[in-house]
């Protein structure tokens, strides 16, 4: 079989900040070293390469140059093609940048980076959703769903991708890309955004042996759930739907198109506004019935406060509890750590409302029971 | 004699590297000949007759008896140490194979009337009885073709009864459990009703504050096996009954996991409206290669009109087949059930007594709880929900995620390699995996303690090997009849083959079989 082109990209100077303190190292890889940083990523990344084993025989990689890949690559026994160099000693943003232009320009199956939030974002910017990614968790924030558990498990999917007898088969989830401005952060203030949607290769959890069901069940029993939504509107009701892959499925059901990355209205099976922001939505709420559709931010399972917050406390409370869906996949609910939802509205007497037990549409007519937790 | 129990069998499978039997042969060749009936031909109408022979192998008889006794012996068989894993595995008694092949069971014929026919009937009822003395049920039957058919059962009892109230439109939820056997959330949602799923927590089962907000006036049933796969007893259990019940749903106990409360509770006293046994495993007859099965179905007399007919009863003239009942939810499969099983487990019953059914589930706690105790030792493998210190009952959710992450092995390497050693590997643990590479053993009553112990020496072997040596375990089976196989052909329509011919077709092999295959159609 053809073997698998793997490009690496290594941000060398992701995670850094974390022990010292700087909540991330975005433009602060110097003033990190002056703290006395250690450098993680290459060890981490090492990790993952360690764990290929034989599937190295059927990868051909590509990687940028020095510390940003070709180094680690080398440490770990793999021989490679460097089709970009980094400008200077302190590596960039442009450089990680170049680096994803060289490799998708060489023509590759998947970026294997090693990074945290931002280099995620820095990677999602120039790669879009055309080309498949996985992180290397070695940055301080990993809150975009992009990364492997681990090092250790971010090497054994590219193995099993290696093996795999038929790649064709491979599957991949919309994946999404978030990070928090670390500028605020270091100033007390957390705004975490939703920047889009990676594409990512996995081996679903419910997968992993021949013997269970068929592949995509979940993808169609989130789908059918959407159309069974969709079908159920009630006319009257001003409805606001969330960011995200899964809530969308709701509008492609109603023949809309929304945004991905925002709320939108939709009154009487008609698109009442797009992106809208918190105004907007108290605004066309007004002497009507408001219900909410939100989804589920994969890895770390917030469903409010992360990356819809306009999705505010006041439209949360105007819509009231009993107006609230939340709609995943059974795949990802279980994915999630501790298997429970957070909220995180900003409003904390609002998020202890929120908190306890609650009804996840998982199916058209499949319901999982979660537990959501106040920060 | 433990460092003999604890050898490991130098073991190696025979392998054959034969065909399949479709491209053995010779034209010509035959197994007997028979006389040619002359007249025959002009009996058979001409629609019906073939225009082409039918695509058999042309085969001698020892050739034919010779591949056949390959083939088996390219098997483990189900005779080996068979610590199976979410399933309860039982050696059935020669002696019951014996009755169960006696004309007076072999040759009844469902449709016979039922005077001609009492022994059997008096058989089922008496096995009844005692399953009613296990259950505190007040109506068995014994139809359904296995687990999941009883569950399946008990959905359309639940349909009839909450119809009969005037309530079944309302009704369409059943609430059920993630470690729960899925069976109960798929017959749910195959008979129409609406699955809700309950998480488990930190105790390792889900919460009575979890259970609350899933139910509703909305509630037909819920459907619970306790302990489920995780092996932990839930004690609110009662009060879950309670609850559900007070909402108007019925209860189902999901009996599945029986070997560690047999003897011990009774479904009927923890509040239960109806539960099912597996005649198949808990109760001695053979399980495996999807072999019969029987799922026996208990219920209250408050339920007993929905029942599937005809139902096994007993009055002043004697046993009869009850097809009378007005209420009855209609069929879930043809006549009285699959009464040869019946048999063999009512024989297993009988030998076993009330002393023996509550010893055997000692020995299965007991069984189990030695085997926690020895396979924290091994390296890599870590109990599911550590921090509870209580103890399992007749099997526990154990992980391998620790020796995955350490070596890149987990529970399907781990099983292929357990060929190596001639013992059977372990079934792959329930869906959703909500623990990391999962495998749960059951080392139920029948098992010695040189069993168990030869069981855990192969897996802490190959533990070792694992962290010594992991392309070794990965790369397993090295001594079975066939290396590993690719198994996605079993996921996808348009490799899998059932058939010869399908896999002529699919796969396009075969050449000139393939041809006379298709003349055959």
């Amino acid at each position: 079989m053809r073997p698998l082109r793997l490009g690496l990209i290594v941000n060398p100077v992701a995670g850094m900040g974390g022990r010292v303190g700087l909540k991330g190292t975005d433009g602060l890889s110097y003033a990190a070293r002056k703290l006395g940083a250690e450098p993680v990523s290459e060890a981490r990344t090492l990790r993952a390469l360690r764990r290929l084993g034989v599937a190295r025989g059927g990868i051909a990689m590509l990687a940028a140059g020095g510390a940003m890949g070709a180094a680690v690559a080398a440490e770990a026994g793999l021989l490679c093609q460097v089709v970009a160099q980094p400008a200077g000693n302190e590596t960039t943003a442009t450089d990680t940048a170049n680096a994803v232009r060289a490799l998708t320009g060489a023509g590759i199956d998947l970026i294997l980076f090693a990074g945290g939030d931002g280099t995620a974002r820095d990677i999602h910017a120039v790669a879009g959703e055309r080309v498949a990614i996985l992180g290397i968790p070695t940055g301080v924030k990993m809150q975009s769903a992009v990364f492997a558990t681990s090092p250790e498990a971010a090497g054994d999917l590219v193995a099993a991708i290696v093996a795999m007898p038929d790649r064709g088969k491979l599957q991949y989830r919309s994946s999404e890309v978030m990070d928090i401005d670390e500028e605020a952060l270091r100033r007390g203030a957390i705004s975490p955004r939703l920047f889009g949607y990676a594409t990512v290769p996995y081996i679903p959890l419910l997968l992993q042996n021949a013997k269970v069901r068929n592949h995509g069940l979940d993808e169609a029993a989130l789908e059918a759930a959407a159309r069974h939504l969709a079908a159920g509107m009630d006319m009257a009701t001003l409805y606001a739907i969330g960011p995200g892959r899964s809530t969308k499925r709701i509008l492609e059901a109603l023949d809309l198109s929304g945004s991905l990355l925002g709320t939108d209205l939709v009154l009487s099976r008609q698109l009442a506004a797009r992106d809208a922001n918190e105004q907007t939505i108290l605004d066309r709420a007004r002497g009507r019935r408001l219900r909410i559709i939100v989804g589920v931010v994969g890895g770390q399972g917030h469903v409010f406060g992360r990356g819809n917050q306009e999705l505010s406390p006041a439209v949360i409370r105007l819509a009231g509890r009993d107006a609230i869906t939340i709609l995943a996949s059974e795949e990802k609910l279980l994915a999630l750590e501790d298997r429970r939802l957070l909220v995180d509205t900003g409003d904390l007497a609002l998020d202890r409302e929120l908190a306890g037990y609650w009804r996840v549409m998982v199916g058209p007519q499949e319901d999982m029971v979660m537990k959501v937790a106040a920060p | 004699m433990t460092d003999k129990t604890n050898h490991l069998r130098d073991y190696h499978a025979p392998v054959w590297d034969e065909p399949v039997v479709m491209q053995l042969g010779y034209p010509g060749r035959r197994g007997q000949v028979f006389p040619q009936a002359g007249a025959a031909s002009t009996l058979i109408p001409k629609g019906l007759a073939r225009t082409h022979a039918p695509a058999l192998p042309e085969m001698s008889e020892p050739e034919v008896q010779r591949h056949y006794l390959h083939l088996c012996q390219e098997t483990l068989g189900m005779l080996n140490i068979s610590l199976f894993g979410t399933c309860t595995m039982k050696y059935n008694a020669r002696v019951s194979e014996a009755i169960a092949q006696r004309p007076f069971v072999a040759d009844v014929h469902p449709l016979q009337p039922d005077d001609s026919m009492q022994g059997i009937l008096q058989a089922i009822h008496e096995f009844d009885l005692g399953l009613r003395a296990l259950s505190g049920m007040d109506q068995f039957i014994f139809q359904a073709g296995g687990g999941a058919d009883a569950a399946y059962t008990n959905c359309v009892v639940t349909r009839a009864y909450h119809k009969s109230r005037g309530e079944l439109k309302r009704r369409n939820e059943i609430i059920t459990s993630i470690q729960a056997h899925p069976c109960n959330a798929a017959t749910a949602a195959a008979a129409g009703f609406k699955v809700v799923t309950l998480n488990l927590e930190e105790n390792g089962y889900p919460s009575v504050e979890a259970l609350k907000a899933a139910i509703s006036d909305r509630t037909a049933a819920l459907f619970i096996n306790n302990p489920d796969d995780m092996g932990i007893y839930n004690p609110d259990i009662k009060e879950w009954v309670g609850l559900v019940h007070e909402a108007g749903g019925l209860c189902f106990y999901d009996h599945a996991n029986f070997n560690g409360v047999m003897g011990k509770i009774k479904a009927r006293e923890l509040g239960f409206d109806a539960c099912m046994f597996m005649l198949h495993k808990t109760f001695g007859a053979p399980k495996g290669g999807g072999g019969p099965a029987v799922g026996a179905y208990g219920c209250t007399e408050a339920l007993a009109p929905f029942l599937p007919k005809p139902v096994v009863v007993k009055d002043d003239k004697g046993y009869r087949l009850d097809y009378g009942r007005k209420k009855s939810a209609g069929k879930i499969r043809e006549f009285f059930g699959n009464v040869p099983q019946v048999l063999k487990a009512y024989a297993w019953l009988l030998a076993m007594g009330r002393d023996g059914i509550d010893e055997a589930s000692d020995i299965s706690v007991l069984a189990n709880n030695y085997m926690d105790h020895k396979l924290r030792k091994i390296r890599g493998l870590s109990r599911s929900n550590p921090g509870i210190t209580k103890h399992r009952m007749e099997m526990t959710r154990w992980s391998l995620g620790q020796l995955k992450t350490d070596t890149g092995c987990g529970t399907v390497e781990v099983a292929n390699r357990m060929a190596d050693y001639g013992i059977d590997p372990w079934w792959m643990s329930h869906e959703p995996w909500i623990v990391a590479e999962p495998f749960t053993p059951e080392a139920g009553e029948m098992y010695s303690k040189e069993d168990l112990d030869y069981w855990m020496a192969v897996v802490a072997k190959i533990s070792e090997e694992a962290y010594a040596n992991p392309e070794l375990v990965k790369s397993a089976p090295h001594k079975q009849a066939i290396a590993q196989i690719k198994g996605d052909a079993l996921n996808d329509p348009a490799k899998w083959a059932i058939t010869w011919r399908a896999y002529l077709r699919k796969h396009g092999k075969g050449g000139q079989a393939g041809d006379k295959t298709h003349a055959a159609e």
